[in-house]
């Protein structure tokens, strides 16, 4: 939080290269959350340049009550939703996710050799076509939380959903890729 | 919406431990060579007795195979980009700052060349003001119109430091 502050300061000070210091720490969470949600390469760079450009435009109104990165990437997260919005695509569609309480994965032999069939590139292909199959919100959850490794109470800040939606949402996807996964090791084995 | 409920409280249970051996296999504190520990991608590896080691071990696997994800990164020109683009903002920002400015000040100024006069004019029928000196003056346009300019100079910028 300190290192933050300094940095903050910095920049509005306009210290030479502080804003730049700033862009450089935190562009790839930026660029994750937007690729994640938006899924365009062109309008992922339009807006990630455009977080930055409002972080620069209220970074005076950052009050210190959440870590830097988690104020970043509830505007980059922020200007994704409402980007979706305004192309009306659907940006937490949960129709899709198949809530039947077969577990087909259970059909699986016990003596499956998961590591060799996860060797296999076709099965990594599936899980990353079952990803981009989820919707924006999901997706980005499971991206922030097994990439950028963040913890569920900063992902809630940096969202502004409960903690417990958040919990909900990526209970489901991992849910949902697992039956991904097991119609990808049937097609594989 | 809440935190998953039963009976999905076992997978979501088996979804944290999944997540916590292959985390601590990834840190080296789990199946190291000569270790006793299974391997973390096997189905059949500990399940620290919470649910069905099936299920905890294909939480692994998918876990494994999500970290392994091809991931899109930034450009390597990204920062310079994001610098020109808060340099282009800077500029649009100061332009319209003054064409707000200009705008308001010429709508002020009309306003004033146009409703100053009448008002003196009916301020005339009054005698006390027509016995004022140099009341005539307040019926030229020119006056309204500086003083109208130099009060909606003086407003916008006091707005603006304000902002």
């Amino acid at each position: 939080m300190n290192d933050d502050r300094t940095l903050v300061e910095a920049a509005l000070a306009y210290a030479p290269g502080a804003f730049d210091r700033l862009v450089r720490q935190h562009q790839r969470l930026v660029w994750h959350v937007v690729e994640r949600m938006v899924r365009h390469p062109e309008d992922t760079r339009e807006l990630s340049q455009e977080v930055f450009v409002r972080v620069y435009q209220k970074l005076s109104q950052f009050r210190y009550d959440s870590s830097l990165a988690t104020w970043i990437g509830r505007i980059a997260f922020s200007l994704a939703t409402r980007h979706l919005q305004r192309k009306q695509l659907p940006v937490n569609d949960d129709h899709r996710i198949d809530s039947s309480s077969e577990d087909p994965l259970t059909r699986i032999a016990d003596d499956f050799d998961f590591a060799d069939a996860y060797a296999d590139a076709e099965l990594g292909a599936a899980v990353s076509a079952a990803v981009e199959a989820l919707p924006p919100v999901q997706r980005t959850l499971i991206s922030l939380y097994h990439f950028d490794e963040l913890g569920i109470g900063e992902i809630s800040q940096m969202t502004g959903l409960p903690e417990g939606t958040v919990k909900n949402s990526l209970f489901r996807a991992r849910k949902r890729l697992r039956a991904c996964l097991e119609q990808a090791i049937g097609v594989v084995a | 919406m809440n935190e998953p409920s039963q009976p999905n409280q076992n997978e979501w249970l088996a979804q944290e431990r999944a997540l916590e051996l292959l985390r601590r296999y990834a840190s080296g504190r789990c199946a190291l060579p000569g270790d006793q520990q299974p391997d973390p991608l096997s189905p059949t590896a500990s399940s620290g007795g919470c649910t069905d080691t099936n299920t905890i071990g294909e939480y692994r696997l998918l876990f494994h195979a999500l970290t392994q994800m091809p991931r899109s990164e930034p450009p390597d020109d990204f920062a310079a980009a994001v610098a020109r683009a808060v340099r282009d903002a800077q500029v649009d920002e100061h332009i319209e700052r003054w064409v707000t400015r200009v705008a308001g000040a010429v709508a002020t100024v009309c306003l004033a060349v146009f409703a100053g006069p009448i008002l003196v004019d009916s301020l005339r029928t009054s005698d006390a003001l027509t016995l004022l000196p140099g009341v005539g003056l307040l019926g030229s346009p020119l006056l309204w119109a500086a003083a109208a300019g130099t009060a909606c100079a003086v407003l916008l910028d006091a707005l603006h430091k304000v902002h």
